[in-house]
């Protein structure tokens, strides 16, 4: 299965894209599609020279000014996420799972953003901090920052790098384009942007490539619920198809790990991804965060989050319908799709689900827009990867660790090189997926790793002031060593998986669920024993960066419709409908 | 706050420059549609000219932000 993006989501089938069968190229392109797509590669380039003479400052290149309005702030935060693999890998999902794929669009992303926007953004915002291992440092000091940093860049370039690997080998697959042509010509793309212009150059392209994969991916919902006989008519259809209407449920079928597709029980969702896993992921993982950090006010940085979360409730139809409509009509062509690996001669796997409907439904031209949808998505994830790389790497352990006191020009030419240098690692890194393939699920369960954890210790400095530095330092330790452990235990012995999911019926899904719960609470409990056992810091010390010791400006003077909360409230009302209306 | 850190170049907005992406795009498409209506592409429904009304909707959305976002030299249109 395809990986998609968020870096909380379980491996399912693994990130195994490597086992895509080489088909040669399912898709033609004809010279109109061509120009499209390299219309959009001018595009992005132009970008980045046109904006290279508005990055004078490190503030400039790291956070954009800090002068983004909400709309393209929060479009670029979900954009960001949007990258790497979303679309195919998502829509193979569907395929394989039905709709309960939308659980990761859902309860996996919409409480935590727009928890990140009423409790946490306020934090990240007035300690004028300039990334989560920064926050780190100012709440617990320095060796928990370094913990963090050390960890996020490194997962970050090797992200991707497995991203640009992926996105070549789709190439490859769906357009029979050459791998290392594709892998050239998207890094140094991506390379020659960020490096230009920045965050600034990086956002912007994203809010670009944001409404190219809507624009681009609307033809295939749209067509295909018109073939299908509109929604009745789909669900009929993979009814017959399936021979069960389960696969159109998104609670009614969690009550074991037997009565659904992919093994899990509601625990495992509600609490395993839809707390920790979400949580740790859309408030902490730095390659988000960052985009709304660079919000021009607190209240827009406060909406930013809110309105990617109205877009994320959103992105199922372009990616998870998809899915279904290939359960629903491909059927009907002769084309029943199979798991990777198992695919013989002439047969097509979950992950050509999303090409096989673009070209079904679309014609050249349109055809050309639909695959830029592909490559726009993949190159905004690699570009927030590097973006990222570059501020972690500048901010939190080149300045701190090898040269304190440089002029900002100097960190700014510093930001400039690591951008080149985490390109050419993670090119590095793709060609090194391409010979290990086991080196993708290693990279994926590392990621995992270190998000959830890192929730508990962000989260535990934000709202207690008796967390002490101490306590998240070995909190975040003790919560990356469980998640290590657990993860060691049930790749040497698979029987343990029961054992972590409690139950014998768990499927491979749900470790990944399971095993981030149990790392948060470790991480948790750990942090709140070591803290009572420890001195915390004064609270004079705590100011702006904890409850209870910081003035956080309210919107009162704002009208209703312009406040946060307000707008939070309508994205919850509108998510609790979904779980209702598809339950 | 500077408006013109919000802006692509100091005169056109982000908003005005993916306006003119879209824009170009729709008349590409919107183009191959035309001649699709009587060269129909091997599509499941083809018929209904997804390449056509695609390309209209890529003109309309992209002459909105264009007309929107045009540089008028104020602070209020710079996204």
């Amino acid at each position: 299965m395809l990986r998609p993006s968020a870096g909380y989501v379980p491996t399912m089938s693994a990130v195994s894209i490597v086992f895509l069968r080489l088909s040669g190229g399912i898709v033609q392109l004809s010279w109109l599609d061509l120009l499209i797509i390299i219309i959009y590669f001018f595009a992005v380039l132009g970008i980045g020279f046109l904006l290279k003479g508005q990055v004078n400052t490190s503030d400039d290149f790291f956070l954009a000014g800090r002068e983004m309005t909400a709309w393209v702030a929060g479009i670029s935060f979900l954009a960001a996420n949007m990258g790497a693999l979303e679309l195919m890998g998502w829509a193979a999902s569907a395929y394989e799972y039905g709709i309960l794929a939308a659980h990761w669009y859902w309860i996996g992303a919409i409480p935590a953003m727009v928890f990140l926007a009423l409790v946490m953004m306020p934090f990240y915002y007035i300690s004028k901090t300039h990334s989560v291992p920064g926050y780190l440092k100012l709440r617990y000091g320095e060796s928990t920052r370094a913990l963090s940093a050390f960890s996020f860049v490194g997962m970050t370039v090797l992200m991707s790098g497995i991203n640009m690997f992926a996105m070549a080998k789709v190439m490859q697959v769906v357009l029979g384009w050459n791998l290392n042509f594709s892998i050239l010509v998207s890094s140094v793309t991506v390379a020659i942007y960020v490096t230009l212009g920045g965050l600034r150059s990086a956002i912007v392209n994203e809010v670009l490539q944001f409404f190219l994969i809507w624009l681009g991916a609307l033809c295939v919902p749209i067509l295909g619920l018109v073939e299908a006989g509109g929604w009745q008519g789909l669900k009929t259809r993979i009814a017959e198809n399936i021979g069960t209407t389960g696969y159109l449920h998104l609670w009614t079928t969690l009550g074991s790990f037997r009565g659904n597709p992919m093994g899990v029980h509601w625990t495992g969702i509600v609490f395993g991804l839809g707390f920790v896993g979400a949580f740790g992921y859309w408030t902490t993982d730095f390659l988000v965060v960052q985009r709304v950090l660079t919000a021009r006010d607190l209240r827009s940085a406060q909406m930013a989050p809110v309105i990617g979360a109205c877009f994320k409730l959103a992105v199922p139809f372009i990616v998870i319908l998809p899915g279904l409509i290939g359960l629903a009509v491909l059927p009907s062509s002769g084309l029943r799709l199979v798991a990777e690996g198992t695919a013989s001669a002439g047969q097509h796997t979950y992950n050509e689900v999303l090409p096989l409907l673009l070209v079904r439904y679309a014609g050249p031209g349109l055809l050309g827009l639909g695959i830029t949808a592909l490559i726009a998505g993949f190159m905004s994830g690699m570009a927030g990867n590097v973006s990222a790389f570059a501020t972690v790497w500048t901010y939190d352990i080149y300045r701190p660790m090898l040269n304190r006191s440089a002029s900002d020009t100097h960190y700014v030419s510093v930001g400039r090189w690591s951008t080149i240098v985490g390109v050419l690692i993670s090119i590095g890194t793709a060609y090194l997926a391409m010979h290990f393939n086991s080196i993708m699920d290693y990279v994926q369960a590392l990621f995992s790793f270190f998000v959830t954890p890192l929730f508990a210790t962000v989260i535990l400095g934000m709202i207690w002031k008796r967390t002490s530095p101490a306590g998240g330092f070995w909190g975040l330790l003790a919560g990356i060593g469980s998640s290590i452990g657990m993860w060691a235990w049930v790749h040497s012995d698979p029987s343990a998986l029961s054992k972590i999911a409690l139950s014998p019926d768990a499927q491979p899904m749900a470790e990944n669920l399971y095993r981030m719960l149990w790392s948060w609470l470790i991480g948790f409990g750990v942090t709140v024993v070591v803290s009572l056992l420890t001195k915390p810091l004064p609270e004079t010390d705590l100011a702006g960066l904890v409850y209870g010791c910081t003035k956080i400006p309210g919107h009162d003077h704002y009208p209703l419709v312009q406040r946060p909360a307000f707008w939070a409230a309508a994205v919850i009302c509108v998510f609790l409908y979904l779980q209702w209306l598809f339950r | 706050m500077n408006p013109s850190k919000l802006t692509v170049s100091p005169r056109y907005s982000v908003w005005f420059y993916i306006g003119l992406l879209l824009f170009t795009y729709g008349i590409i498409i919107f183009g191959a549609g035309v001649y699709q209506i009587h060269h129909r592409p091997p599509t499941i429904l083809a018929r209904y000219n997804a390449t056509l009304w695609g390309g209209l909707i890529l003109i309309l959305l992209g002459g909105l932000y264009i007309y929107s976002f045009w540089p008028r030299g104020d602070t209020q249109n710079l996204g």
